[in-house]
């Protein structure tokens, strides 16, 4: 049972793929494109967030009875990867390419081991502990992929 | 369990960092002795010289390193909470600091009371850090190739350094003579097993990671820590057979499958980054794509020198600078500029509301002067394998590497501390 990693997994790689369009672009200097990009980046990026503090965290957390543990951490983690996105945004407002790679490689760094932790741990413990009531889970996951999916298409 | 797991548990940054400041100056240590007794060191690898300065590197710079990193991921990246973090780090860093300065002391001056005390000081850090982890590692809800990789590399140091305890006591004269043997199955589980696993642990991580590639193949992450730890028990089995015992088929057995599980993870990972979606061409990359590179040569050697298309007289010497500055050391420094950068800025982050980019802890152009120097270094070392007297421009090389490791992190730290004495109301 691994429907919820597998999901949020693909759209972890999802992201990835609009960040380096974003990284490179600003990297060769076209800040036109840059602006596309990062703002794609930033639906995709956002709308992930939103859809795990909105809907899965609250879940797991009113299963396990514990909102002080991993999923505190995940939204202090959250808030940082939207104060580096505000970096970035600055960044490409004064069209400064090492500034944008500065914030780039921060953001890039603090988000893949934050995905790494949900991936290998939460994510697992997700499927394990929500998968147990079937009828939740399916109404779970079909919210999810639907919010996931008009972040794609808007 | 889910009630345990906190992520929190990101150790006090003195905990990591004393073992990153330490691992330069034992680079230092081994540089100045192949600068100065470079054509002993050079000569053969079972000189004095030559196994003072492997164990400094080994024991000495790459051990302090890897545990530092330990010490740091097992919380955060495999779920493994460490009891005690500040209070069992500052044991095993003392003891294996003390231990691999003492260890390099015995080979020099073959001198058994030392044997003695690198061998219960060594065996001490290692015994203390096993105890200190295992539970956690053993009773994480964390899921993946690395959590298993972490477990077997944990495995694989117990038996190299019990195998390397029994080494220095035939060296003191303890044990006959005829245990010399082990030393073949102490090379194969501490390079093969410990360091091998830990590199691939690692690298199912974090080459997707830094690179934005595909990940490793699933069956490739199970299956390869699986072949290498049948590889090292078969042989050591083999090892312990009468007519095992000095034939050679053991040593056969063991670098054969050695050298194909290296060749198959450089070559897979080598496939993973020209897939990579991340186009930057950054120090971390490149240090990463030259140990990839010599370990693919390390593994041709291996090979040719089981299968007797080379007489193994000679291979040893270039083997041991590919493994241990081609591969190891390149992917450690690599590492380090990332992981400590990172766990200072999560440190400031707390403090400031706006601290410095990761990057401008330790600058691209820092690192990449250092990814120069190092791979002048294995130039120069290798060329030391063909003709000796290189050996003094690859021991002042890797003098100055251990140097210029030493600056950039202290520069680091000196980056962090000036950021974290400003007032929080000064910067916002
Ligand atoms: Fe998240």
């Amino acid at each position: 049972m691994d429907r919820l990693t597998h999901f949020m997994q693909h759209h972890h790689g999802h992201c990835d793929e609009a960040f380096a369009t974003a990284e490179a672009d600003a990297h060769r200097g076209d800040w036109s494109a840059c602006a596309a990009s990062l703002a794609r980046f930033r639906a995709d990026l956002l709308g992930h967030l939103a859809v795990e503090e909105e809907r899965i965290f609250p879940a797991f957390e009113a299963s396990t009875g514990n909102t002080a543990g991993p999923t505190r951490v995940m939204r202090a983690e959250h808030e940082e990867m939207r104060e580096l996105l505000g970096w970035l945004d600055e960044a490409l407002a004064g069209r400064n390419a090492i500034a944008f790679a500065d914030a780039a490689e921060t953001l890039l760094i603090l988000l893949q081991q934050h995905n790494m932790k949900e991936e290998n741990i939460l994510y697992p413990m997700c499927d394990r502990i929500l998968g147990g009531d079937e009828v939740a889970f399916n109404q779970l996951m079909g919210e999810v992929e639907q919010a996931l999916m008009e972040v794609a298409h808007g | 369990m889910a009630a345990e797991l906190s992520f929190e548990q990101a150790p006090p940054l003195s905990v990591p960092l004393r073992f990153f400041f330490t691992a330069p100056l034992f680079a230092l240590a081994a540089g100045l002795l192949l600068a100065l007794r470079g054509e002993a060191v050079f000569a053969s690898r079972w000189t004095p010289e030559a196994l003072a300065a492997t164990h400094l590197l080994t024991a000495g710079t790459m051990l302090q390193i890897m545990l530092g990193a330990l010490f740091q991921v097992l919380p955060v990246a495999a779920g493994a909470n460490v009891a005690q973090p500040r209070l069992l780090a500052g044991l095993v860093h003392l003891a294996l600091s003390a231990g691999g300065a003492a260890l390099a002391c015995a080979f020099l001056w073959s001198d058994a009371q030392f044997f003695h005390l690198a061998a219960g000081l060594l065996g001490l850090a290692v015994a203390a850090l096993v105890l200190g982890v295992s539970v956690g590692l053993w009773r994480t809800p964390a899921l993946g190739a690395t959590v298993w990789g972490l477990r077997g590399a944990m495995l694989a140091l117990v038996v190299t350094v019990g195998l390397g305890v029994a080494l220095a006591l035939v060296r003191s004269g303890d044990l006959g003579g005829r245990w010399m043997v082990l030393s073949t199955l102490h090379q194969a589980w501490g390079l093969g097993g410990w360091a091998g696993l830990l590199l691939a642990a690692v690298a199912w991580l974090v080459v997707p990671m830094f690179l934005l590639t595909p990940s490793y193949p699933t069956l490739f992450t199970r299956g390869l820590p699986a072949a290498i730890g049948a590889v090292l028990t078969t042989g050591s089995l083999v090892m312990a057979t009468p007519a095992g015992w000095g034939g050679g088929w053991a040593e056969r057995l063991l670098a054969i499958g050695l050298a194909l599980a290296a060749a198959a993870f450089a070559w897979a990972t080598l496939t993973l980054q020209r897939r990579r979606r991340r186009k930057i061409t950054d120090a971390c990359f490149r240090f990463w794509r030259l140990a990839m590179l010599a370990l693919t040569l390390a593994a041709g050697l291996l090979a040719a020198s089981a299968t007797g298309l080379a007489p193994d007289t000679g291979l040893g010497l270039p083997l041991g600078v590919l493994a241990l500055a081609g591969v190891f050391l390149s992917v450690m420094l690599g590492m380090l500029y990332k992981i400590v950068p990172f766990i200072l800025w999560l440190h400031l982050r707390r403090k400031v509301s706006r601290p410095p980019a990761m990057t401008r802890l330790v600058t691209e152009a820092r690192q990449l002067l250092h990814y120069r120097l190092h791979l002048a270094n294995l130039l120069a070392l290798l060329l030391a394998t063909l003709w000796p007297p290189a050996a003094m421009a690859g021991g002042l090389l890797l003098a100055a590497s251990g140097g210029l490791l030493l600056v950039n992190l202290a520069g680091a730290l000196r980056a962090y501390l000036a950021v974290e004495q400003v007032p929080a109301v000064a910067l916002s």
